[in-house]
């Protein structure tokens, strides 16, 4: 019994502390619809900073009320300062872009972040002190519990208590929540939507900030926090429904909670099979996730979304009908690759290699978000499913190559079809949120499952047939089969099937009322995007010769969406462009510099600011404009 | 937008002038090294470290060859499809003559693969896992470190001494934990088959709950714990398992625990009296370990890590086969490979021609407190060679050339 | 013939009743106002006529099918067209592709993954923009036309289906004066031409009593009265619902 409610006490702490990150990350999205992928590295730069703080007012000796509560709150302070530069110098520049745009920025800024903090603080962990007067443990029911959990439990309700307080019953408050229940209107009561905007973003870059100062006794400053607690707030924002305050402290709670009894409870036995739940908490977060969204697709206390209105000429037709002059440089360009084994040196094909499966994943990505409208934050689960599929038929199954390579896809389609069933029934970043759920799933299923998949070692030996595994061989293969695929996409799109798919985009209702059966036509769009996004993977388990549950994971997803985004999700030809500039890039730059991600991450807040329409995007409209 | 211009193209003009620097100056040896230097920077930074020392070192007595010795460094991003590009780009492009590095296993594993496939010699330095020389072993693939079964192994004898009836395991929640947990539980039900374990708690890499953690441990009501937990998890761990009592009258086992890297974290919190493996740099009295450490601190004006261990003595393991060899052909390299003994700053190692791993141990003991850091307060040398299952068995294990 | 029955359908909204018993049916080839003041329930009979909200009580048939629990897009393919207050178009496409996607979706063509879309059905659609004056627009986008062009649009859109059955709420609204007549005119022709019935709902007055055949007049949910424009114009129940509004001179 009392290890139940010490239990209990467990996920109310660690509830407390995913509100706290969560708190902001809703705030933030309800006003400026951006998803901040950065707020993460917020909460990470929190607690860098409370930790040298802390040590700067401690001076040496030891950690006083003072130094301890001012570090923290400086900390959380500055954190804020930072937020607000962040708003004012990139994103107000992105606001007007097309639709999860800034997510690009957002990621920029993680990878700046990282490797500032690396640069700052070096590379090692640094374990703060612990809080003064609260270090030790009170007895609760004969069992030690730590006082600053206690302090912790209590801090979240007061935090939740306060931002009511400041919502409801500060003008402020009143601005912000007309803000974020109608943009425009709040925009046409002469509200100063900069200003809002700005200190909106600055208070929950503060939150972020002091969630993560507050950790300072409880666990040591780290460059992995901003991945970890990234996606843990994303699912607390989603679960409890976007913008919704209370919403996110009743997710917390329900995650805190079921995280701690999974603990708690250990192995269980059941029908002559044991299950051990302590390994569930490696996804429980979607588990959660994807059974709350499936009961309630604007999770626990979200409403519908109010559609924004577009921003200006963001969603254009997809009108790039091949001008001649166009069709000449596509057959030059293939030309010119089908050319390049006899000149380039071979480490340029296996970039090539590369950058045409990126493409390829790119481009089944694009179809999703482009044509059909429905951004995808789990993509990688088809790709890594292809490629598991393949590698698993060749080297398990003991087929031959060629024939693992459509084995993959295959595989990866009959997921698709599975996870688009619940996905369609969603929409917008719920729906986006749901293929991530989907996405950890599989991911932990192929991590976990040792005997089949090679845990997170993953499969080696996935080596193409003798005729193909040179490398010039493999690269026609790659060409050939990539090539074709993205035309065939391409075809698709202009097809009566892809012009379904925009209808359904442009108007649900005007495609329900000529008779389209939309849910059936958007299933059936992540079936073609899971193919595809499948055929990727498979090329990319045999010209690796080796897969491991990365090929899945959350990091591949995102690369997808960087290269669609940065493309231009209004072209066609954006995600190929997309992911041939990442790729040579990330290339280039982390074969020279030290802090390539640094540097990275700038060439794309540049690229960004400078193309807030995605670089083929930009492109295009400036050649009509000038037209 | 014009000012915004310029900066691009002159962002990309730069980048142009770096892509056409050409690498390298004529005539020297190129090694490539690829490893997560990003993603795991708190072990990495001293391992570059240990290996520029050995280079420099290396340099300094003559090269090989007479030629100058080059090491390419490489970061693969922790992932391993973007190391097989890294390694192909050494291969291809900057022409090494073989491989070293790696840190996570899953990297090393697939790298290893790539280097069957190329047939190049490969020197895993740090990745644990026991794959990569038994179940995934390969021709071209030698490994450095003490693998998981080996500083398991190391740590039995004492947990067979305590006697001990009920353990709880806690261990991160992948390969490296899962081998490590599966090892021991085999390992000591073999000299005591009426143990219990009580409990096992599997926590996900970098993300321990552990104030939920550690109470059901305390409600397991162990006599002893077998952790393989390290970094943050254990930092955490640690921490929670302080202030709510959990190591009081409970012996601790932890692997790796040992290594500056994760001790010293930990400041005046460090545990003490934990059986660990790991690496007590400033008590090491052999005249080898000295000499490397007088060295390092010399250049680095720092103290080593276990990693820097690692980068040093791999380095001098590719040295020393290069002049075994007196080629640098890959076969050739391989055979002299088996068997090779390398003098590291732990003494002389040995890669065994049996399952290519090479004979490097670890320091085994008990954690103390010292002057407010944490510190292995007694301890003895595992010798590698000792540690291993019977060759018999590795044969099983280990898949024909 | 009965092309629309309407048998007693209820609909409330979290305690709210918006639709208490509402039975009603449409003949072939009839045209049909539903007027009513603001919140009498007439959007949302609508909709539940179309599929998009389901009665708590009641049924629909068309032409003999039970409709009432099925799903939008079911309905509409069996010939009911509808046009929507706010004008639906899909508008990152031409004027003409608008057409042709409600073409192919009639012909149950969409599943075609192959052909180029913008070939197909391409006369029909022009044919189709021709009868509606929309010809000279046929190659333009959808989001560069004026208000009144994209009603066009959709009631193209609407009537590309050959629906026997035609549901417009308040097809004028938003239109400049001229335009509404202009356009109520048409339809109203249209529907003579192809036995097309229409149900539409209206607040301009001189448009109902000019194309209605009967009108029924909602008020808060509850069907008050029905019956040919004369009727209704002289039914005091109307005059007391529409307090303030013109019904015309009799």
């Amino acid at each position: 019994m009392s290890s139940i409610v010490l239990q209990f006490l467990n996920g109310l702490t660690s509830a407390s502390t995913l509100f706290l990150v969560a708190a902001g990350l809703s705030l933030i999205f309800g006003i400026t619809r951006v998803l901040n992928f950065a707020h993460g590295s917020l909460y990470m730069l929190g607690i860098y900073l409370a930790y040298s703080a802390i040590g700067v007012f401690a001076g040496g000796g030891g950690v006083t009320h003072a130094a301890f509560w001012g570090g923290i709150l400086i900390a959380a302070t500055v954190v804020g300062i930072v937020g607000a530069l962040l708003e004012v110098t990139v994103l107000r520049r992105v606001y007007r872009s097309p639709e999860l745009f800034q997510l690009l920025a957002t990621f920029a800024v993680v990878l700046l972040a990282k490797d500032l903090v690396l640069w700052l603080w070096g590379p090692e962990d640094l374990l703060g002190p612990r809080a003064p007067g609260l270090g030790g443990a009170v007895e609760i029911l004969g069992s030690p519990f730590p006082e600053y959990d206690l302090f912790l439990i209590a801090v979240g309700p007061l935090i939740l208590g306060l931002l009511w307080l400041l919502l409801h019953a500060t003008r402020w408050g009143l601005l912000i929540r007309a803000a974020t229940q109608d943009r425009e209107m709040a925009a046409a009561l002469g509200i100063n939507q900069k200003l809002l905007f700005t200190s909106a973003f600055a208070l929950g870059a503060f939150l972020a900030g002091l969630g993560g100062a507050l950790q300072i006794p409880r666990e040591p400053a780290q460059h992995f926090l901003d991945f970890t607690v990234i996606v843990d707030a994303f699912v607390v924002v989603v679960v409890g429904g976007m913008g919704s305050i209370p919403g996110a402290f009743l997710a917390a709670l329900l995650i805190g909670e079921v995280k701690a009894l999974c603990i708690g409870i250990g192995d269980v036995g059941a029908f002559g099979f044991s299950i051990s739940l302590p390994k569930l908490t490696l996804v429980v977060e979607s588990l959660v996730m994807a059974a709350v969204l499936i009961f309630r697709p604007w999770g626990l206390m979200g409403r519908a979304l109010a559609v924004l209105p577009d921003p200006a000429g963001a969603r254009q037709a997809l009108l790039e009908k091949s001008t001649p002059r166009m069709r000449m440089a596509g057959i030059a360009i293939i030309a010119g690759l089908a050319v390049t084994p006899a000149f380039a040196n071979e480490y340029s094909l296996v970039l090539i290699i590369d950058i045409l499966i990126f493409a390829l994943f790119a481009s089944s990505l694009h179809f999703l978000m482009g044509p059909s409208g429905m951004a995808s934050f789990g993509h990688a689960a088809y790709f890594g499913l292809g490629a598991y599929g393949a590698a698993l038929a060749f080297k398990h199954a003991g087929f031959p190559m060629e024939i693992s390579i459509v084995i993959g896809p295959v595989i990866a389609t009959i997921a698709a079809l599975a996870f688009g069933w619940f996905c369609v029934r969603l929409s917008g970043v719920y729906l986006a949120m749901l293929t991530l759920a989907f996405a950890q799933i599989a991911w932990s299923v192929v991590y976990q499952w040792d005997s089949l998949t090679g845990g997170s070692n993953g499969i080696v030996g996935v080596w193409p047939a003798p005729w193909l595994s040179g490398r010039v061989a493999y690269f026609y293969l790659v060409l050939v089969l990539c090539g074709a695929a993205i035309g065939v996409l391409r075809r698709i799109v202009f097809s009566p099937f892809g012009y379904a798919l925009r209808a359904c985009r442009d108007s649900p209702l005007r495609a329900a009322a000529i008779g389209i059966d939309v849910r059936r036509f958007q299933w059936m769009a992540f079936l073609v995007a899971g193919g595809f996004a499948g055929l990727a993977g498979a090329l990319f388990a045999f010209s690796k010769g080796s897969i491991s549950p990365e090929v899945l994971a959350i990091g591949q997803s995102v690369d997808g969406l960087v290269m669609v985004l940065l493309g231009g999700v209004q072209t066609l030809s954006g995600p190929l462009v997309g992911a041939a500039v990442l790729t040579w890039l990330q290339e280039l730059v982390a074969r020279h510099i030290d802090y390539w991600r640094a540097l990275l991450g700038l060439i794309i807040i540049v690229l960004v600011v400078a193309f807030p329409a995605g670089i083929v995007g930009q492109l295009s409209s400036r050649r009509r404009t000038a037209e | 937008m014009k000012c915004l211009n310029a900066v691009v193209r002159g962002m990309i003009a730069l980048v142009l002038l770096i892509a056409g620097v050409p690498a390298g100056a004529q005539g020297s040896i190129k090694l490539g090294e690829l490893n997560s230097y990003k993603v795991f920077p708190a072990f990495l930074e001293p391992y570059k470290k240990g290996m520029q020392l050995a280079l420099e070192e290396t340099n300094a007595a003559g090269g090989v060859f007479g030629r100058n010795l080059e090491i390419v460094f490489r970061d693969d991003n922790g992932n391993p499809g973007d190391a097989v590009r890294v390694a192909e780009e050494l291969l291809t492009r900057e022409r090494v003559h073989f491989l070293l590095g790696t840190f996570a296993s899953n990297v090393g594993l697939a790298v290893a693969d790539l280097a069957r496939q190329r047939k190049v010699l490969f020197i895993a330095a740090e990745p644990l896992t026991d794959k990569i020389t038994w179940q995934n072993g390969n021709r071209y693939t030698f490994r450095l470190r003490p693998s998981t079964w080996m500083q398991t192994s190391m740590l039995v004898p004492d947990a067979v001494k305590l006697k001990k009836k009920r353990w709880a395991i806690v261990y991160p929640n992948y390969e490296y934990g899962q081998s490590a947990t599966a090892a021991f539980k085999d390992l000591l039900k073999k000299s005591q088959p009426d143990v219990q374990f009580v409990t096992e708690q599997a926590t996900p890499l970098g993300k321990i709950d552990s104030g939920a953690v550690v109470q059901a441990l305390i409600d397991a009501k162990p006599d002893a714990i077998f952790s393989s937990l390290f970094g943050p998890d254990l930092s955490r761990f640690v921490r929670d398992g302080n202030t709510r009592g959990l190591f009081k009258n409970v012996a601790v086992f932890n692997l790796l625990a040992g290594e500056p890297e994760y001790l010293d974290a930990l400041k005046d919190e460090a545990p003490t009296g934990w059986y660990v493996t790991g690496y007590p740099w400033y008590a090491i009295n052999t005249p080898e370990h000295k000499k490397f450490l007088a060295a390092y601190q010399k250049r680095w004006k720092d103290y080593p890590r276990a990693g820097s261990v690692v980068g040093y003595a791999t380095v001098l393991s590719a040295v020393a086969v290069m002049k075994k060899a007196g080629s640098l052909d890959s076969e050739k390299l391989v055979a002299a490979m088996q068997g090779l003994q390398v003098d590291s700053p732990f003494g002389r190692i040995t890669y065994r021609a049996l399952d290519h791993q090479a004979t490097m141990g670890a320091y085994v003991g008990r954690t103390g407190v010292k002057d407010g850091k944490g510190v292995m307060a007694s301890f003895v040398y595992g010798d590698g060679a000792k540690f291993q299952p019977s060759d018999a068995e590795v044969r099983k294990l280990r898949p024909a050339d | 013939m009965t092309i629309l029955r309407v048998e007693g359908i209820s609909k409330s909204y979290s305690g709210a009743l918006v639709l208490d018993d509402l039975s009603f049916e449409l003949e072939a080839g009839e045209i049909i106002a539903m007027i009513g003041p603001n919140g009498a329930g007439k959007t949302t009979c609508f909709n539940i006529l179309d599929g998009q909200l389901r009665a708590d009580r009641g049924q629909v048939f068309f032409a003999d099918t039970r409709i009432s629990s099925m799903e939008t897009h079911e309905i509409l393919r069996l010939g009911v067209g509808r046009t929507f207050q706010i004008a639906a178009t899909f508008h990152s496409f031409t004027v003409a592709e608008n057409v042709q996607i409600a073409l192919l979706a009639n012909r149950g063509l969409l599943w075609n993954l192959h052909s180029a879309a913008r070939d197909l059905c391409r006369d029909e659609a022009q044919r189709m923009l021709e009868r509606l004056g929309m010809l000279a627009q046929a190659a333009q986008s959808c989001s560069a036309l004026s208000y009144g062009d994209l009603k066009r649009v959709e009631l193209a859109i609407a009537l590309a289906g050959h629906p026997r059955l035609l549901l417009m709420d308040e097809p004028t609204a938003g239109m400049a004066p001229r335009e509404r007549l202009e356009l109520m005119a048409l339809v109203a022709r249209l529907a003579r031409e192809r036995e097309l019935s229409v149900l539409f709902t209206e607040h301009d007055m001189d448009i109902v009593f000019a194309h209605a055949d009967r009108i029924l007049l909602l008020e808060q949910g509850r069907l008050i009265c029905q019956g040919a424009p004369a009727e209704v114009r002289a039914d005091p129940r109307a005059r007391r619902a529409y307090l303030g509004h013109d019904l015309g001179a009799p």
